[in-house]
């Protein structure tokens, strides 16, 4: 058990700052998650609370205690790696007591604590086998037996389930779930896949090129993006941006306009200024065909491509950006089509509506669900955005 | 730079630090002492007569034909043999890489000539091309010495040359060939290509890299023959190499100016080529330093 | 590569011709040795392949031979001290490069290629001069150093290449499992770094074993006149004749254990081969 604080962490390399001022602080027994794109810096901050890469400016510190020059092995911390780094030449058995051997603990001890670990990761068949008899979810499990037998007061998780086919992904990942409730260890856990943060996490870091953008659970995050990076990378399918700027009496979309009610948000002085709007495919409502507009934003589009999974049907959509300047929006989310003039988006209705292809359909949008954001610092101008990034 | 990146240099020097000793001692140092003593009129056998003459000893080596001779006689043996080399090894890399059974046998075959000693081979070549006790006479119905006449006894050299070093060629390049992709070859034979242009523009361009590497080592190998040469005719009939014509002047004549000369010259020879090499034909070796 | 639907049955013949041809090939020289070794004397000049008849008279010869059984006994320690220092130090400069970042690992491995392409006989003057002076002419220091110098860059190498392998991933899981970097080293990283040392080891022996330059250049008497030059300069029993048997069962004897260490390691020794020059 443990609470970690970072206060300012950084780490410089020549040339390239990997991360930034990072200041956050873990709870006790929380399921923490570091999420972004590759190249965030989600891992080297884990080397760096484990100690395996030196920091460069700032603090971290375990319960109190600041453990920047502590070696790993000094810091009571269990890692489990990308690529498991399990003992090739060791059986099971071998691989979950070496931790235990090094601390010199007594046969008796270390017989116990492996025994119990194989017990609850369901390795107990498999002890007396080697790793390459394994398949990889077997040696996933062993990796992480090899962290449990040690009882650390801090799990750090990198990436473990990147390497696991889909259907193990998701059933590993419930397993996760389970064991840090059952043994109530702080944990860090890593990831690029931001469906594992939302339904892992107690809190999320979201990070970006280095830097820290927002901490908060997962409804935060979702409900109250601090800015347009975090909106687009949670929540999945993605958020749907549009340019948007200021008129007379409101909002002026590609698709329409709509009143914006002023107490709401918080608006740059400048009326010209670019701002983008943001709704999330799950709240976009498909109107019936005789239904009247009723509440609301409502626009025409028609149903380019519509993909029906059975309990899901998403339907997608383009918009002209026409009179409107193209967005900048970050590259790490991904742009959807070479042709900026045009963008493809998506809604999420109901399967049962029996929308087909090339259909001219109707959609609504509860204000209430409106983001809106600035087009060049992509800070969140809503008044109940969490507007403190890195905070928590 | 943190403590712990000042460690790790102190740590990486102290562990390189015996071996890249070892290997400049053994050869920074005497070079640079060759070409010294190729400064000046040295011979063993009368010490007292040591003096600096600059270059002097650069001009006689050059101007005596004994060099030029032993030059061209090296450069006619490498040349030649890792020609033949390069397309016997790759006859035999590609027998070995289509082979499914027997690789193993042929792979452990081919490993003898490699392992067997230079001069233990070169033996049994010139017992094999002796008029009196070898099997070649008998077979082919000659009559002459082969070691006797100049062109014959390139003939043997040459041979037992190819024999013991085509091996390691095929090794080298049937490692390579593995590596060519199969979808490549697939891809290929799907767009119409047959066997022969499947290996001219697919295969080939793929192991350029490989085929420079083996290419550049056995050139220096070849060019530094000496154990050959040395037991099938001591380097005579016209058969002197340079590293002969070295050792018979260091070693056998005690002349350590002269000789150094011409030591030095076979280094800048080999320099040559290996610059050659590496700038003609951009063979990249810094990417194999990288990790 | 399965053969499938191109050529079938003629190819395979092709390709089992092509098999025998090729160990024909690679052992023929090796047999015709082993045939002359076992020849009566009388009959070393009939010039047939297989002898008529078979006599050990030779292998007799040879083994009652002083100089042959020193060059034997200096052979196997020469280069057995050399293997053993080259791969030590070897091992130590290829985990460093591989491991450790630091400025000059680039510069080391070129070094170390620069000495492999280096001509010996450029070295062999002053090392002559050198060695007289410092009282290592014609001893086993004499010879090991060079040895070592020169077979480094092999080792290195391959070593390297080997290292390269190992996935460092398991260093860090033991550091953060408690070990120190020695601890580490020693329980994960080591045993499987036992096969590349291995190899190495065996590459750099064949080098050693096999060297004649500098064993005539450095060396004059049975104090650490090695095989090579023992059997280049056999003068045999007889003043007369040529001793050809005798050269013959002398060769025979020190190949077999090539042939034995080939036939047992050559996954090994091809993997060691062509680690440096492909996967670099």
């Amino acid at each position: 058990m443990a609470e970690i604080e970072l206060r300012s962490v950084t780490r410089r390399f020549p040339g390239v700052t990997a991360v930034k001022a990072a200041d956050f602080t873990i709870h006790d027994g929380e399921f923490f998650i570091l999420v972004g794109p590759s190249g965030c810096g989600k891992s080297t901050l884990l080397n760096m609370i484990v100690g395996l890469d030196d920091v460069s400016e700032g603090e971290i510190r375990v319960d109190g205690e600041v453990v920047n020059d502590l070696d790993p092995r000094e810091r009571n911390m269990a890692m489990v790696f990308q690529s498991y780094a399990i003992y090739p030449h060791m059986t099971v058995r071998e691989n979950l007591a070496f931790p235990l051997k090094l601390a010199r603990l007594s046969a008796g001890v270390i017989r116990e604590r492996v025994e119990k670990a194989a017990a609850i990761l369901e390795l107990t068949d498999l002890l007396e086998r080697k790793p390459r008899a394994l398949s990889g979810g077997q040696r996933q499990r062993v990796a992480m037996g090899r962290a449990i037998v040690r009882e650390p007061r801090v799990f750090l998780l990198d990436e473990p389930l990147s390497n696991l086919d889909a259907r193990l992904r998701v059933q590993m990942r419930t397993e996760i779930a389970r064991l840090q409730q059952r043994l109530g260890t702080t944990t860090i856990y890593v990831t690029h896949d931001q469906t594992e943060a939302l339904t892992l996490g107690d809190r999320i870091a979201v990070l970006r090129r280095g830097e820290v953008l927002q901490v908060g659970t997962p409804r935060e995050l979702y409900e109250r993006p601090g800015n347009l990076f975090v909106a687009g990378f949670i929540g999945s399918p993605a958020m749907n941006f549009l340019p948007a700027r200021r008129v007379q009496d409101g909002l002026q979309l590609p698709v329409g306009k709509l009143a914006l009610p002023h107490d709401r948000y918080r608006l740059p002085q400048d009326e010209a200024a670019a701002l983008v709007a943001g709704f999330r495919p799950e709240h976009l409502q498909l109107l019936a065909v005789d239904a009247e507009d009723g509440e609301g934003f409502v626009f025409e589009v028609q149903a380019e491509v519509v993909e029906w999974l059975g309990a899901e049907l998403y339907l997608y959509f383009d918009v002209t950006l026409e009179g409107f300047a193209a967005m900048p929006l970050p590259e790490e989310l991904g742009s959807e089509s070479a042709d900026s003039a045009r963008q493809l988006h998506v809604a999420r209705v109901d399967p049962a509506s029996g929308v087909q292809q090339g259909d001219r359909v109707r959609l609504r949008l509860d204000p209430e669900n409106l983001q809106l954001f600035d087009a060049h610092s992509g800070a969140n101008l809503g008044l109940q955005a969490h507007a403190q990034p890195g905070r928590g | 730079m943190t403590g712990r990146a000042g460690a790790e240099h102190r740590l990486a020097w102290l562990l390189c630090a015996p071996a890249v000793l070892a290997m400049l001692v053994v050869t920074a140092y005497p070079i640079g002492y060759s070409l010294w003593l190729s400064l000046f009129r040295y011979d063993l056998r009368f010490p007292g007569e040591r003096r600096f003459i600059g270059l002097d000893n650069y001009l006689s080596v050059l101007g005596a034909p004994a060099w030029w001779e032993a030059l061209f006689n090296t450069l006619l043996i490498t040349v030649c043999s890792v020609a033949v080399e390069l397309v016997l090894g790759f006859l035999f890399a590609l027998l070995m890489h289509r082979a499914l059974l027997g690789r193993r046998v042929i792979r452990t075959s081919l490993l003898v000539p490699y392992g067997i000693i230079t001069v233990v081979a070169a033996m049994s070549w010139r017992f094999a091309f002796d008029p009196t006790i070898g099997f070649v006479n008998a077979l082919t119905g000659l009559e002459g010495a082969w070691l006797a006449d100049r062109w014959s006894a390139f003939f043997v050299i040459f041979n037992t040359e190819i024999w013991k070093t085509t091996p390691f060629m095929a090794l080298l390049l049937l490692a390579g060939l593995t590596q060519v992709p199969g979808d490549l070859l697939r891809a290929a034979r799907v767009d119409g290509a047959n066997a022969w242009q499947r290996f001219f523009h697919v295969t080939l361009p793929l192991l350029r890299p490989v085929i420079m590497v083996a290419l550049l080592f056995r050139t220096l190998d070849a060019f530094r023959i000496f154990d050959t040469v040395f037991v099938q005719t001591r380097g005579a009939q016209g058969t002197e190499t340079v590293s002969i014509l070295g050792y018979n002047t260091l070693i056998t004549r005690l002349n350590l100016g002269l000789g150094s000369a011409v030591s030095v010259l076979i280094f800048l020879c080999v320099l040559a080529i290996a610059v050659l090499y590496i700038r003609g034909f951009g063979i990249d070796l810094s990417s194999r330093a990288r990790s | 590569m399965v053969s499938g639907a191109n050529g079938g049955q003629r190819e395979r013949l092709f390709r089992g011709l092509g098999s025998v041809l090729v160990v024909l090939y690679a052992l023929f020289p090796v047999a015709w040795i082993v045939s002359l070794s076992l020849k009566r004397s009388a009959d070393l000049d009939d010039r047939r392949f297989v002898p008529q008849v078979f006599s050990m008279e030779h292998y007799q010869s040879v083994f009652n031979d002083p100089q042959f059984s020193a060059a034997l006994w200096n052979s196997v320690g020469i280069a057995g001290i050399a293997t053993v220092a080259a791969v030590l130090l070897g091992m130590f400069a290829a985990y460093a490069i591989v491991r450790l970042e630091f400025p000059g690992r680039r510069l080391i491995l070129v070094a170390a290629l620069a000495i492999a392409m280096f001509p010996p006989v450029s070295i062999i003057g002053p090392l002559f001069n050198m060695w007289r002076t410092l009282g290592l002419y014609d001893t086993w220091p004499g010879l090991i150093l060079p040895y070592m110098t020169f077979t480094l860059p092999l080792a290195i190498w391959t070593l390297s290449a080997f290292f390269r392998e190992i996935p460092w991933d398991l260093d860090k899981a033991a550091r953060v499992d408690g070990a120190t970097p020695l601890q580490a080293f020693v329980h994960v990283i080591l045993p499987l770094a036992v096969p590349g040392v291995f190899t190495a080891a065996i590459l750099v022996f064949m080098f050693a074993w096999n060297d004649f330059l500098f064993v005539i250049s450095l060396t004059s008497t049975n104090n650490a006149r090695t095989v090579p030059a023992a059997i280049a300069f056999f003068t045999g029993s007889s003043q007369f004749q040529q001793p050809t048997g005798s050269i013959a069962a002398a060769s025979v004897v020190v190949t077999v254990p090539v042939i034995l260490v080939v036939l047992l390691f050559q996954r090994r020794i091809v993997a060691g081969l062509t680690a440096g020059a492909v996967k670099g």
